[in-house]
């Protein structure tokens, strides 16, 4: 089953292998991600009606989908898609993380991705992160025009995320190294890591920009989002 | 035409779906596959169509094998992708084009060729969708979105018509049209289905599908719809209990099935 | 052992390992899981290798271009991630093999739940988005342009959105059938799926 699911399988840079963080980064990330799982469960009750388990049921899915297509970038390849933005903006950022989240752990323990160790890291970044980077980005620029306060989001969505996933792994040469200077996991510092996930992470932020622009449109056509004030709460925020 | 020689397909980590196949369709043959869910009718239509290649066996078009090299060829694929096309059971993985004319035009826009946009406008009247022609795909029902699809690839004016499922979302008086257009366009034709009292009217010869991947009947369309013990084999036809007049008794009979969905 | 049970383990055995710092026992723990594997323990570890290859591949090299270049390069270190990564992805591969996460997801039926209905419509997407690409290349005589390619991502992404709108009303309603809300008097009114899901 889990090859047939996995599609391409290429590892993006965000999907460390297990064995590259230790276990000062991943087990702090682990803490603070409980804090933020307790945070969003609690923040879904309040607004809790009987579609609240089966539409995160039904986000995880798509969370999980939209990693499967395949989105051209800039430069002429493709890349998975992301959808952080698209779902954080129609749903919520609590909806958004939780899914991610449980994407993350299905790819680890069921369908067999691996990287454990590094899902609170990858669920703080993506699914926490990159969600509350795009709504605010969208909340922020859509007084101006909302066709670019989609697209800001959505690459503010991959961006920043790529941002600190490339600080934890920079930073694994300084927490956990030998007395000699060697490295025990990650041997690369801040000064490699952050341009090489920063920048490819600007291009597949401009493909993901372009694809939740369409979507939002869908969206908006289709009704899944209805027009908002422009002032007070944000788009789905409460999970309703 | 075509030729399929000892074809065998599996999905990834599934059994194989067509084990030992072989086929040869005529050109100008109307062919229409019959078979249950899960017989391997649109694997066998995606081969076809060239979009998965067999683990063993050959598939030739015109002569030709085809293969993932032949079709890395620019030119041969340009022929045999305006050749030969396939309409999707669920027509909705086929349209990505912002209005109904952009989707029907793509095909001959992606081909050069200049008559683009008249093809479009012919066939969307043929199908009956001026009217509709600036809405977007997304946005239409399920019949409207196969009629779409069916002009987008009919603009294409190919000699191959692969169509999967074509009956199941069309309104009667759009299946009426299909039916009189394979009727008089003189194309090579392969249909799937299973709705019985449908095939009759979409061709000739009948092939069809069981369980084991191999064809369990390959002749006239007529014979295999009166063998009612290869019908059953097939999962076409079932016999359950049922009265009438007061009597109660079982034999083999079929409904006109929906496809599922 | 239950399922919840393997689970806590294989997470403790991930944790441990991840503070041994020595190549040799890491080789050593790597040889017991070998021996350990059962039937299909070769697969597995083929697998493993196979998944890490590309990024322990390029993270090696790039370790010794620069290392070597600074004068600082340790063999040791090369040794010591590389056998941690293929062990501890071993182990998760194994670990996918041989427990049923849903079954380790007993202790919680919210979550069960959740697991279970998510896992049903993945496979669904994973064959719906299966029949997109080859439409897609079906209908492409030449080669997409960008913009074509961009339309075909956003008409898959459009897809799984409806289908997932659709499917959190219709679980909604099933649920409230089956009398899962019966107890919960508190809840709103049941709301009828949205009017874009009817079928046509």
């Amino acid at each position: 089953m889990d090859s047939r699911l996995r599609g391409n399988n290429d590892a993006t840079p965000m999907h460390i292998p297990d064995g590259f963080l230790s276990p000062q980064t991943y087990l702090p990330a682990y803490a603070a991600a409980g804090v933020a799982w307790a945070w969003a469960v609690r923040g879904l009750r309040r607004s809790l009606d009987e579609q609240t388990v089966p539409r995160l049921a039904a986000m995880t899915a798509l969370a999980y989908g939209l990693g499967l297509v395949m989105v051209p970038i800039p430069g002429g390849t493709s890349g998975h898609a992301l959808g952080v933005a698209m779902l954080a903006l129609l749903f919520g950022v609590r909806l958004a993380f939780l899914a991610y989240s449980l994407v993350l752990a299905l790819q680890s323990l069921l369908f067999g991705a691996g990287g454990i160790t590094a899902l609170a890291v990858n669920a703080l970044a993506m699914g926490l992160a990159g969600s509350a980077a795009a709504v605010l980005a969208f909340r922020g620029l859509r007084r101006l025009n909302e066709t670019a306060a989609v697209a800001l989001a959505a690459w503010a969505s991959v961006v920043l995320p790529g941002l600190l996933v490339a600080l934890a792994l920079g930073v694994q040469p300084l927490i956990a190294h030998k007395e000699d200077g060697t490295p025990l996991f990650f041997p690369f510092g801040l000064s490699i890591t952050l341009p090489a996930v920063l920048l490819p992470h600007f291009f597949i932020g401009a493909g993901e920009a372009v694809l939740t622009v369409l979507v939002w449109r869908f969206a908006r056509a289709r009704r899944w989002c209805s027009p908002l004030p422009l002032a007070g709460e944000g788009p789905g925020e409460g999970g309703s | 035409m075509i030729e399929l020689a000892d074809i065998r397909y599996a999905w990834p980590d599934a059994p194989p779906v067509l084990d030992g196949l072989s086929l040869g369709v005529r050109e100008g043959e109307k062919l229409v596959l019959l078979g249950a869910n899960g017989s391997g009718k649109s694997t066998l239509l995606k081969l076809m169509n060239g979009l998965v290649v067999p683990q063993a066996g050959r598939f030739s078009y015109c002569g030709e094998a085809v293969t993932p090299a032949r079709l890395k060829d620019g030119a041969f694929a340009r022929r045999f992708r305006s050749e030969v096309v396939l309409l999707f059971q669920h027509p909705e993985a086929m349209l990505f084009n912002p209005t109904v004319r952009d989707e029907v035009a793509y095909g001959p826009r992606q081909l050069g060729l200049a008559d683009a946009g008249a093809r479009a406008e012919r066939w969307m009247t043929a199908l009956d969708l001026i009217q509709l022609a600036d809405k977007a795909p997304f946005a239409l029902s399920g019949g409207q979105k196969q009629k779409v699809a069916l002009a987008a690839i009919l603009a294409l004016e190919p000699r191959v018509l692969l169509l999967d499922e074509p009956a199941a979302s069309l309104d009667p008086r759009a299946a009426g049209w299909l039916v009189d257009y394979l009727l008089d366009c003189g194309k090579t034709v392969v249909t799937s289905t299973h709705n019985l009292s449908m095939a009759s009217e979409l061709g000739e010869r009948a092939v069809v599908l069981g369980e084991g991947g191999r064809p369990l009947f390959d002749g006239p369309l007529h014979d295999a719809l009166r063998d009612h013990a290869l019908l059953e084999a097939a999962n076409l036809m079932h016999r359950h209990r049922h009265r009438h007049d007061g009597v109660e008794h079982a034999h083999t009979h079929s409904h006109d099935w929906e496809s599922s969905r | 052992m239950t399922a919840t049970r393997w689970l806590l383990a294989y997470l403790a055995a991930v944790v441990a390992v991840t503070f041994i710092h020595e190549a040799w026992l890491l080789a050593a723990l790597l040889a017991a899981a070998l021996a350990a594997g059962g039937a299909g323990r070769w697969r597995i570890a083929r697998r493993a290798v196979l998944a890490v290859l590309t990024f322990n591949l390029t993270v090696s090299l790039g370790y010794a271009a620069v290392s070597l270049w600074q004068g600082r390069f340790s063999a040791a270190y090369l040794l010591l991630v590389n056998l941690r990564v293929v062990l501890l992805v071993y182990l998760g591969f194994w670990f996918v093999a041989r427990v049923n996460l849903l079954d380790a997801c007993r202790f919680s039926p919210t979550l069960s739940f959740v697991v279970t209905l998510a896992a049903g419509q993945i496979e669904a997407f994973a064959r719906a988005l299966r029949d997109f690409r080859l439409a897609f290349a079906s209908r492409n005589a030449a080669a997409p342009a960008l913009a074509a390619r961009a339309r075909h991502a956003a008409a898959q992404a459009g897809h799984l959105l409806d289908k997932s709108v659709c499917m959190a009303a219709e679980t909604a309603l099933a649920m409230r059938s089956r009398g899962c809300f019966d107890d919960h008097a508190g809840l709103p009114p049941p709301q009828a799926p949205p009017a874009a899901c009817k079928k046509p």
